[in-house]
């Protein structure tokens, strides 16, 4: 009997003691997890992204180009285009600048579209003669085609594929070899 | 009797229970429409002006570290403001242009992006801990509340219980047969259940309606706090905004040989914003140039000092290093002083074409200091 009433009178009090440890144990876990994982992971100013606008349809350029010309970039369309911003202040532009040239007029299913960069239109006109480039390049005195393409500094590139979709951005001085396996990668996916 | 008042006592006391509730749900209803009122009433009015200076804050320079568009001045920083700018006359919304902007760039472009690994849900888990904790303080202090009120009740029965027997009947049965008599039994349990119930409830209520005040008083604060955080943005924004402007005006001035206007200029920015480090800089040094002109020290050493308070400012900025390191070399004479602001300048990775217009002085003043030219000028 005194040992019922023992058990009785035990009871209430263990059980929510318990239940009470069980949720303290539960919360410090998850709090420990929880530091653990803000502690260790890179901040989000730090993380880097690739562009958003892979695999979307390429945005509108249509201006002026350097020769006076009306240029668009839809009447491009059904070819690979490489849309190149540069600017002839910019140095690791001129290292890229032959290879451009030089994969404008590689095949016929592939052209070049520069824009200009935070430049005189004059000074990227010398440039690009400089380098025997011969394709078009777009006058963008607003910097609106640079930010609707999401452009921090040149140079900057994207290759859109011939259905306007953007296969990839490259970010720094191109080589004629990587564009060329870029492309090829491309075509063997059906672009 | 007593079955008659047994009968009319719960039903009274439901019926007040039931009048409780609903003026409970009414309140809080009318608290509710009252808070909403008052804050789509209080909705600061911006200007368009304010509110492109506001987006832009809120958006980095594309080419820059760390610095919204509002205050670079980079081609990059200069398309943002023209395409904030074109959009809010264009009638957009402040988030539709954001998305734009980060339909580009991705949530970097942002000066405070959404935190990853699912931002919603960082951004509520302290809450829904807070909510636990407090939840379980609640549930377990009430649960000893209870228990020790029930403790109470049932000692105050029994003392009434005690008194209303009368002494005799205590005495004949003796303590230990009225400690018997009032031992706990299933009936006497539901009595004690019954006559709690009320009480539980009422302070249930009491605490759920304290609860939803505190709730809907912090939402309150908090949202009131946003909207004058939104407007000091706004104002500080505007401020920048204003302060680059006119700084920029008295460069240009000041290039064109129109000091006079351009201290005027940066008097005006230090009148409302004494630790502008630019326009101290640019202060000091037009004060410099101007006592030396003169041959007035007075002028020299109100320059020093400017160009001294923009070093302690911003120790970072290259152009009041190098200003006041010619300051030292050339008014001041003092070539190792004028080296150590040499050295911070070039340790600041300036421009190039900056390094070139002061190279010669920089040079003289090492050599002159009997230190290693550091390569940079070579």
């Amino acid at each position: 009997m005194t040992d019922q009433l023992q058990e009785q009178t035990r009871s209430p009090k263990t059980g929510p003691r318990k239940t009470v440890r069980i949720i303290a144990v539960v919360m410090g876990v998850f709090l420990v997890g929880l530091a653990v994982l803000l502690a260790t992971r890179k901040p989000v100013s730090m993380q880097t992204v690739a562009s958003p606008l892979i695999n979307k349809t390429a945005p509108a350029i249509s201006g002026t180009s350097l020769d006076g010309k009306r240029v668009s970039l839809a009447s491009y369309a059904g070819r690979f285009v490489l849309v190149n911003f540069f600017a002839s202040w910019c140095t690791p532009c001129q290292d890229e600048e032959k290879a451009l040239a030089q994969f404008s007029n590689s095949s016929p299913d592939v052209s070049v579209l520069g824009v200009v960069f935070d430049d005189v239109n004059s000074s990227a006109a010398g440039f690009l003669r400089r380098y025997g480039a011969n394709y078009q390049a777009v006058s963008d005195p607003n910097g609106q085609i640079a930010l609707s393409y999401g452009v921090s500094q040149p140079p900057q590139s994207y290759l859109i594929a011939p259905n306007g979709v953007i296969l990839t951005e490259i970010v720094g001085p191109v080589s004629l070899a990587s564009l060329n396996q870029l492309v090829g990668i491309a075509r063997s996916r059906g672009f | 009797m007593t079955e008659i008042h047994s009968e009319t006592a719960p039903k009274a006391l439901i019926r007040k229970m039931k009048l409780l509730k609903w003026l409970l749900i009414v309140s809080v209803v009318v608290i509710a429409v009252g808070i909403s009122y008052a804050l789509i009433s209080s909705r600061p009015n911006i200007t368009s002006q304010q509110r492109v200076a506001r987006i832009e804050s809120e958006v980095k320079c594309p080419s820059c570290d760390g610095v919204s568009a509002l205050v670079s001045n980079t081609a990059g920083a200069f398309a943002v403001r023209s395409f904030v700018e074109k959009q809010v006359k264009a009638g957009v919304s402040d988030s539709q242009i954001l998305n734009a902007l980060e339909a580009s760039y991705g949530p970097s472009i942002l000066m405070s992006p959404p935190a990853a690994y699912g931002g919603t849900v960082m951004a509520v888990l302290p809450f829904a801990f807070l909510a636990v904790v407090v939840g379980l303080t609640v549930f377990f202090g009430f649960r000893r509340w209870r228990n020790s009120a029930g403790d109470f009740a049932w000692n105050g029965q029994q003392s009434v219980l005690e008194s209303s027997i009368g002494d005799d009947a205590v005495a004949g049965t003796g303590v230990g047969g009225t400690e018997g008599s009032l031992d706990e039994t299933p009936q006497d349990d539901l009595t004690r259940q019954k006559s709690l119930g009320p009480v539980r409830r009422k302070w249930l209520l009491y605490m759920g309606a304290l609860l939803v005040l505190a709730g809907i008083g912090s939402a309150l604060w908090i949202i009131r706090n946003h909207d004058n955080n939104q407007k000091q943005l706004a104002a500080t924004a505007v401020q920048a905004q204003n302060e680059a402007q006119t700084i920029l005006k008295a460069r240009v001035l000041a290039n064109q040989g129109q000091d006079v206007q351009a201290l005027q200029l940066l008097s005006s920015v230090l009148e409302v914003d004494p630790n502008q480090p630019v326009a101290l800089t640019y202060q000091g040094w037009l004060l410099t140039q101007a006592g030396e002109k003169d041959n007035n020290s007075a002028l020299i050493n109100q320059g020093q000092q400017f160009l001294e308070k923009a070093v302690k400012l911003d120790p970072g900025y290259p152009d009041a290093r190098v200003f006041l390191g010619y300051v030292l070399f050339q008014d001041r004479h003092d070539a190792n002083g004028a080296v150590s602001q040499f050295h911070a300048f070039l340790a600041d990775k300036p421009s190039q074409s900056f390094i070139d217009a002061t190279k010669s002085v920089i040079i003289s003043a090492y050599k002159q200091a009997g230190q290693p030219i550091p390569l940079q000028l070579n």
